[in-house]
């Protein structure tokens, strides 16, 4: 009985300690575990996201006076594309990109666009000229977004 | 001291559980994020194995007859397939006229031949001699010399 109340001492002390460390501890696994599902969600998107081109990479048509060409873009991916979302780089420079006759068309898997760059600055190329198309595309759904980006070396006939 | 002991054993389970709950969770998140590995994209395989061009001179057209074989192991949707003569604009293999009906899918092994006709410069912005056709399917493409 003498012993009782430095034991009961002990036990609450030993057990705020336990709490205290177990709160940190959940605490950090918590973050760890939620950093793992937004990841491996994000990875899974990425993963169905994908495009491919499905114009000629060797004979790519390029408009000097325009400064515009067309390109065919195929969902190759197993979820649908955002059409508005999709970016294209031409030799390095940014373009404008336009879909064409895609209204309400829902970019789903194996369906290909029609799209319309256009320079945002003057780009003269000579025939022949082999440069690289980067485009980029991102999935139409947003939780999360995945997104896929391809580079191919075209040859522009001019 | 026999209800300390009680009341330990009581907290030392409820801390078990919680951490035991915790890590199925973490488990759980892990192999979810290892799903991204198992995703399976399209991956057909096909042959082009011949674009046959004709000419006819008294009508002013020629015609292209593609031969395609499904050298893969996917089932390949014939939409899915993408043409393009002379680098001009692809057209989906849906548009041709096929020799077998239905002919929605190309399974793996099948070949299955298809003729485009009515092509002419002015109405196809081609040649009248095309000298390359490309095809190209999700990530699979191959171009052959028209024959």
């Amino acid at each position: 009985m003498g012993d009782g109340p430095s034991e009961m001492i002990m036990l609450m002390t030993g057990l705020i300690v336990a709490g205290l460390v177990s709160a940190v501890l959940l605490s950090t696994w918590d973050t760890i575990s939620d950093g793992l599902e937004n990841q491996g969600e994000l990875e899974v998107q990425d993963a169905k996201t994908r495009a491919s081109l499905i114009s000629d990479p060797s004979s790519i048509s390029w408009d000097n006076t325009l400064d515009r060409s067309f390109i065919y873009i195929q969902n190759s991916g197993t979820i649908s594309l955002n059409i508005d979302d999709t970016y294209v780089f031409l030799d390095g420079n940014a373009m404008t990109v336009t879909a064409i006759d895609a209204e309400s068309v829902t970019w789903s898997k194996g369906v290909a666009i029609k799209f319309q760059i256009d320079a945002t600055t003057d780009l003269t190329f000579t025939d022949n000229t082999e440069c690289f198309l980067t485009v980029g595309v991102s999935s139409l759904s947003t939780s999360p977004t995945g997104t896929y980006s391809l580079t191919e070396v075209v040859r522009l006939d001019v | 001291m026999a209800g300390s002991s009680v009341a330990g054993m009581i907290v030392g389970t409820v801390f078990i559980v919680i951490f035991a709950s915790a890590t199925i969770t973490l488990i759980d998140n892990v192999n979810r994020a290892q799903e991204a590995s198992e995703v399976e994209l399209p991956s057909p395989e096909l042959t082009l194995v011949s674009a046959d061009w004709t000419w006819d001179g008294a009508a002013g057209e020629g015609s292209m007859v593609y031969t395609i074989t499904n050298s893969g192991t996917e089932t390949v949707n014939i939409a899915h397939i993408y043409l393009s003569k002379d680098g001009n604009d692809p057209f989906s293999c849906s548009t041709l006229t096929w020799d077998s009906s239905p002919a929605i899918y190309i399974f793996p092994g099948e070949t299955i031949v298809a003729t485009e006709s009515g092509l002419d410069a002015s109405d196809d912005d081609i040649d009248d001699n095309p000298q390359t056709v490309f095809l190209a399917v999700f990530e699979y493409s191959l171009a052959v010399s028209v024959t």
